[in-house]
């Protein structure tokens, strides 16, 4: 028995379930803080060259197909030109309606711009970790977007210092959403690699590939209207009780690095 | 002297190894599986010396990666230990000698029961633990190890394999 408790194998558990243990009560906060900024500068300038790196590979592998990306691209921007002139025209009718039913103007939301330090270590999960903390204001499950409202993820982890922040395309992450040209409700999760899973439609109701999808600020956790992204397959099956579909990101998570944290 | 500079070796080493773990090895990633440096780097410490000689480096790398992970606290470094332990009853109670066929197989062997004891452990440590590690990524992360295995078998045989 002596023998056993001598054994490195036993003590090395021992080690891991007392840190355990320690974490739970949130006693590791400081340590992490401080390694975190002990390691921090090099992770960043690390993560940004890494970033650079693998920009211009991508650059370099997509030299042929660049000539039909900048038409296409000719065309969508043409197609988004004449939806902002008609969004304009809404918005100054949306506007004048206020004014005349005496409304509020709708509260901007407090940001915080964060740089990104490094990715989560393990395959099994999605994880962002983010250069700022408590003392910055962040909050714990503080909601992180990127520029033009598209949804990243939430915070999940806190320090002075720096946050955790779990992606979307975690296999753990559930954000309410719903198709904006339907308002058909939903549930997205994380998917194989960096799609996502969009699960719970209901059977009756038609969903078409390429519709958008936002979140849908049900349970209160993600304020509504955030984009998420288009649906690229459905998987409707006639047993199933709901229609699953499968949905393509907006935010390419692997050229991302500054985000903004939602006070 | 030489002893206490190993030791402070393997400690920057693995320093480094998680740092290139979350920095720069996600932008190796296929279909969502990248390769496991700290695990092939454990692995190869437990190959040349024993797991009662390195068992205070692969928890320190554990930990290590639990702060990076995401995974719930402590599921990196109890998979990492225990993978670690079976690895080297294995390679001292079957195979004697450190054959790079047989360094291999181990490395494949030991990526396969990581991979299984985090799904294992995660439902454990936490009931809403869902792991979407999907058999592809795992096959796909077996493949990295493997070749990243070949190339740290040899610079290690250098550096870890002193009489």
């Amino acid at each position: 028995m002596r023998n056993f408790f001598k054994h490195p194998f036993v003590w090395s558990l021992l080690i891991i379930f007392v840190l355990i243990l320690l974490n739970s009560q949130g006693w590791l906060r400081d340590f992490k803080d401080i390694f975190f900024q002990t390691t921090g500068p090099v992770q960043k300038n690390l993560y940004q060259f890494s970033l650079k790196a693998n920009s211009f590979t991508d650059f370099l592998f997509s030299i042929k197909e660049l000539k039909q990306e900048n038409t296409n691209l000719k065309q969508t921007n043409q197609e988004l030109l004449n939806q902002l002139s008609q969004l304009r025209e809404a918005s100054r009718e949306n506007e004048f309606l206020r004014e005349q039913l005496g409304l509020f103007e709708p509260e901007q939301r407090e940001l915080i711009l964060a740089q990104i330090i490094s990715q989560g270590s393990s395959n099994s999960a999605r994880y962002f970790l983010i250069d700022q903390g408590i003392k910055h204001g962040v909050k714990q499950k503080a909601i992180v977007i990127t520029a033009g409202n598209l949804l990243v993820g939430q915070v999940t982890e806190i320090s002075d210092s720096f946050s955790m922040v779990q992606l979307i395309i975690d296999p753990n992450s559930r954000v309410n959403a719903l198709i904006q040209e339907t308002t058909v409700n939903g549930l997205i999760k994380g998917g194989p690699g960096s799609e996502l899973i969009f699960d719970l439609l209901p059977q009756d109701q038609l969903v078409k590939k390429g519709e958008t999808v936002v979140t849908s600020g049900l349970a209160g956790v993600f304020p509504p209207g955030l984009l998420i992204g288009q649906i690229s397959k459905i998987i409707s099956s006639q047993v199933q009780i709901s229609q699953v579909a499968r949905v393509k990101p907006v935010v390419d998570f692997e050229t991302l690095d500054k985000v903004f944290i939602i006070k | 002297m030489a002893m206490t500079m190993k030791i402070f070796l393997i400690i920057i080493g693995l320093l480094i190894g998680v740092i290139l773990q979350t920095t720069l090895i996600p932008f190796l990633s296929v279909m969502g599986a990248s390769p496991n440096l700290i695990l092939v780097l454990i692995l190869i410490l437990v190959i040349f010396k024993k797991f009662e000689k390195m068992w205070w480096a692969i928890v320190s790398a554990g930990l290590l990666l639990d702060l990076f992970s995401g995974l719930p606290f402590g599921l990196t470094s109890l998979s990492l230990v225990t993978v670690a332990f079976l690895i080297d009853w294995l390679h001292r109670n079957v195979f004697s000698e450190i054959k790079l066929w047989i360094s291999i197989g181990l490395i494949g062997s030991a990526s396969l029961a990581y991979n299984i004891l985090l799904i294992i452990l995660g439902k454990l440590l936490s009931s809403s633990f869902y792991s979407g590690t999907s058999l592809l990524v795992i096959v796909i992360e077996l493949g990295y190890n493997l070749i990243l295995g070949l190339m740290l078998f040899y610079g290690a045989k250098k550096i870890l394999h002193w009489k």
